[in-house]
């Protein structure tokens, strides 16, 4: 962990120095006509392309259309679906996982894909520890990675494995990659070898990624010829180029309400607030700790206490905060598991705890904490509670949850002083123990296996100033890492089901971290251009930062009658415009703001 | 025995009689500047609206969970300005964020003029090789991009109100350590200083009864224009999100409106309002600057 925030750190200084140059690179819209480019507005962090690096949520996703997995995420539920692989087979101990490679495909550059590809892309992530700084964990299980003939691989786990290991990690080509010298510090941003849909053309940082179609894709080449991801600063200025023609996809990352609203009427343009497959909650430090139970960092005590905690969820009111703060776009969170896998997500209606000052009060006044004179109630030691609440200074979202939640924690005793800080610092803050409270956010794959890892004891660091820590809310549970075990090996996906279930209870019961809700992604995109966007999942999910290729897979340009349509629609600014122009001039000369929010993201970011 | 408190009274009365009598001639001088008095007026009338905004608005106007507003709602009669992204009423907002920004640009600009003040009376007074080196930490704030620096500062402290007032503050000095360095170069090169010499008088004396109050003129005229720099240097750090976000301020709002796409849904009542009042105040405090300015060096009117 320290290594990967080391190198945000660097790349957050050339970011800084990238946010003083334009702000929006102007592009020329329908300069070439036969090439059918799609273009993504982004504000996303890039750190490097290097898949076995990367974890910010652009360059992944940009990695997902560029590299095909072994198995990838079904567009329908994100359940394992055909990749490299065709079928595979699980042995009945569930140690012994048989895949079978699809014969005659190949990378772009025409050379055949076979099982040695991923045998010597899971031997470099076991093998080398650096090499596994995006998706080690997945590999931590495997004993060996076997490739007896082309056609078929072998992966044998120390321990028995439910989830499907093929998921997730993207395999390259071991023709282009055993021949480069240093791996770990390969940008991989020029002529990509690839497997997917599209490759990775060109990389101007800060200014655009160049995609092609690829033709050896083994579904057949996209319809579409190329996708360029153009690089903004600042979504109000990516929300101006949507309206203006100049980019045909923005929300990544999501918009922000009122951008969203005025496009929803706008001409030729299709808004999605899409399902995602995030949560957002409030995480609080139940007493951090070692793996052999020494104290990390500062937090205050009196969070240890469950009632403590779970008083503070009944005074928060989540419906009302979801309401003021994003507009109701969202699903209010039963767990850490979003809705959009209802297979995982735990939702028993009845022990759910709702909005109760009253309730909040009596728990607190039952555990022991008396109120002062003041109304703020004292700790065991006779202090006044006064809980710190980090809040990321460039999310506007953050500040004004926290606007509602300071009264909110007042009117039940307990007193609240908000820092606000940058996400960086709250990154690391968070990871030594130094907390009490924070927003947090995770993205979720389709198999909660990871994250119901991170839960556990052994996600606990080894040292007392947090290094090493990959625990979500530093809590963790005897029984809770008893049913992880169990899980992690039952094959039958029912029991396997209930068992997850089960473990989300005890994590609600425990409240480690509050779950507010699963927000939405609010994006659009021009639908008088282009048609035939898949949604992930299909009914009702997001097209961008989705876990799969879908969302451009099968996009077409509409026919070249509307096109013309589309250029006179473009060009009328709205009355906000000049006043985007202006406020987005102030940015780019200030700078160093929007560095922060993308780092805020880092860990939302995270597969 | 008894004459001699009685002489120094009367000495200390002389004395105050004549100060009195040269407040009034400034004061004479600087009302014939029309546009330095409307600045001081409209400047007047926002610091009082500033000093009883939580008799015009009650704090509890600021809780977002105890009033029940639209959000981004356009103005009405009973909310004038409109509403923000969180539902406050944006005229309360404004007129709590001017006691931020005010508070800020004042405080950081006396900041600013004790440090400026009391270096470039030193570096003007004193000559050898430690003056020599202070110059040059002087030269070094002067050429050193302020803004930048206050970012830095303001990233690496808590964040707060007070890191902002210090960042600023530390940052913004030098100019004014050079222009006390020059008056008091210009001040001790004068006869009645060689006097006081010869009388006697120590660095204390020469310093505080004579240099101080002959620069402290122009350090005042210089003070008011500082403080309409300091008010956008305020501005422009809480604008980058490096403010308190707790407390609201005339750049935090500027912020929130750009984070929440308020330009972009076309809520210009949340946009023009922070930024007007911030052009406001500091044309009134450059107004107020260049008429003491003038009056101070009557070289300056008529241009």
């Amino acid at each position: 962990m320290r290594a990967i925030r080391n190198l945000v750190a660097t790349l957050s200084v050339g970011a800084l120095a990238g946010a003083l140059a334009v702000a929006a690179p102007a592009t020329s819209a329908d300069a070439a006509k036969s090439p059918t480019i799609f273009k993504v507005a982004a504000s996303s962090t890039i750190d490097t392309f290097n898949p076995f690096i990367s974890i910010y949520l652009l360059p992944t996703g940009l990695n997902r259309l560029v590299y095909e997995n072994l198995v990838q995420y079904s567009v329908k539920d994100g359940s394992p679906t055909e990749g490299l692989a065709t079928k595979w087979e699980t042995s009945a101990d569930a140690k012994t996982w048989t895949f079978t490679i699809r014969e005659g495909m190949k990378w772009s550059d025409g050379q055949p894909i076979t099982s040695a590809d991923p045998q010597w892309t899971y031997q470099q992530m076991m093998t080398d520890s650096d090499m596994g700084t995006a998706n080690g964990s997945l590999v931590s299980n495997f004993a060996k990675v076997e490739a007896p003939d082309p056609q078929t691989l072998v992966i044998t786990m120390k321990e028995p494995q439910a989830s499907n290991p093929g998921l997730e990690i993207p395999v390259v080509p071991k023709h282009v990659w055993e021949k480069i010298g240093d791996k770990v510090k390969y940008a991989n941003d020029t002529n990509v070898v690839g497997s997917g849909p599209f490759v990775l053309e060109k990389f101007t940082p800060s200014q655009s990624v160049v995609l092609k179609a690829n033709p050896n894709f083994w579904q057949g080449k996209p319809k579409l010829d190329g996708v360029t991801y153009v690089i903004y600063k600042n979504t109000d200025a990516s929300v101006q180029a949507l309206k203006a023609g100049e980019v045909d996809m923005v929300g990544q990352p999501t918009l922000t309400v009122p951008q969203f609203d005025s496009l929803k009427n706008a001409d030729g343009i299709t808004t999605n607030a899409g399902k995602g497959r995030r949560f957002v909650g409030l995480s609080l430090n139940p007493g951090a700790k070692t793996r052999d139970g020494k104290k990390v960092g500062d937090g205050n005590p009196v969070l240890q206490d469950k009632a403590v905690r779970q008083a503070i969820r009944q005074a928060i009111n989540i419906p009302e905060l979801l309401d003021k703060t994003f507009q109701g776009h969202g699903t209010l969170a039963t767990s850490f598991i979003p809705s959009v896998y209802p297979q995982w997500q735990w939702k028993d209606e009845s022990k759910l705890a709702k909005y109760d000052p009253a309730a909040a009060n009596a728990k607190l006044d039952a555990a022991g904490y008396k109120k002062g004179p003041d109304g703020v109630r004292l700790d065991k030691s006779g202090k006044p509670i006064n809980l710190r609440l980090f809040v990321d200074n460039s999310d506007s979202v953050d500040q004004s949850r926290a606007d509602f939640i300071v009264p909110w924690l007042k009117a039940v005793g307990i007193g609240v002083t908000v820092k606000p800080t940058d996400g960086d610092t709250i990154s690391a803050d968070t990871t030594a123990g130094k907390y009490d409270m924070y927003f947090t956010a995770w993205s979720l794959g389709a198999d909660p296996d990871y994250q119901l890892g991170i839960n556990t004891c052994n996600a606990l660091p080894t040292k007392t100033n947090g290094e090493g820590s990959t625990s979500m809310d530093y809590w963790c549970d005897p029984e809770f890492d008893k049913l992880y075990a169990q899980q992690h090996a039952e094959l039958d996906p029912a029991k396997r089901q209930e068992i997850v279930k089960q473990m989300q209870a005890i994590h609600y019961d425990a409240a480690p971290s509050i779950d507010f809700w699963y927000p939405e992604n609010l994006e659009a995109y021009r639908s008088d251009k282009f048609k035939d966007l898949t949604k992930m999942p299909e009914d009702g999910g997001v097209l961008n930062g989705q876990s799969g290729y879908y969302a451009l897979l099968k996009a077409q340009p509409v026919g070249a009658d509307s096109k013309n349509a589309s250029d006179s629609s473009g060009g009328g600014m709205g009355a906000g415009g000049w006043v985007a122009i202006a406020v987005a001039l102030l940015a780019a000369l200030g700078g160093g703001a929007w560095l922060a929010r993308r780092r805020g993201s880092t860990a939302d970011d995270r597969e | 025995m008894t004459s001699a408190p009685r002489s120094s009274s009367r000495a200390t009365s002389a004395t105050s009689a004549r100060r009195r009598a040269a407040a009034g001639r400034v004061w004479r001088e600087f009302r014939s500047s029309r546009s330095g008095l409307v600045g001081l007026v409209v400047l007047l009338v926002i610091v009082l609206l500033a000093i009883l905004a939580p008799v015009l608005a009650p704090a509890r106007l600021l809780d977002v969970t105890q009033i029940d507003n639209p959000i981004n709602h356009p103005p009405t009669w009973s909310l004038p300005l409109g509403t923000d992204p969180s539902g406050r009423s944006v005229l309360v907002t404004l007129l709590w964020g001017a006691r931020v920004s005010l508070l800020v640009g004042v405080v950081a600009t006396l900041l600013s003029m004790v440090i400026g003040t009391v270096v470039g009376m030193a570096v003007g007074h004193y000559s050898g090789w430690g003056a020599a080196v202070l110059m040059r930490v002087v030269d070094f704030f002067l050429v050193l991009p302020s803004l930048v620096l206050a970012i830095v500062l303001s990233a690496v402290l808590a964040r707060g109100v007070w890191t902002i007032i210090l960042a600023i503050g530390v940052t913004s000095w030098a100019s004014t350590a050079r222009l006390v360095r020059s008056q008091t170069l210009t001040i001790e090169s004068r006869p009645y200083i060689e006097r006081a010499w010869a009388l006697g008088a120590g660095h204390r004396t020469v310093i505080g009864r004579h240099v101080l109050p002959a620069v402290l003129p122009l350090v005042l005229a210089n003070t008011t224009l500082t403080v309409g720099s300091a008010i956008i240097a305020e501005s422009t750090l809480s604008f980058l999100g490096l403010g308190d976000t707790t407390k609201p301020s005339w750049g935090s709002m500027l912020k929130v409106a750009l984070d929440s796409g308020a330009a972009t849904g076309g809520f210009w009542w949340f946009v023009l309002p922070p930024g007007l009042a911030i052009v406001v105040v500091v044309l009134c405090f450059t107004l107020v600057g260049r008429a003491l300015e003038s009056v101070i060096n009557p070289t300056l009117r008529g241009r």
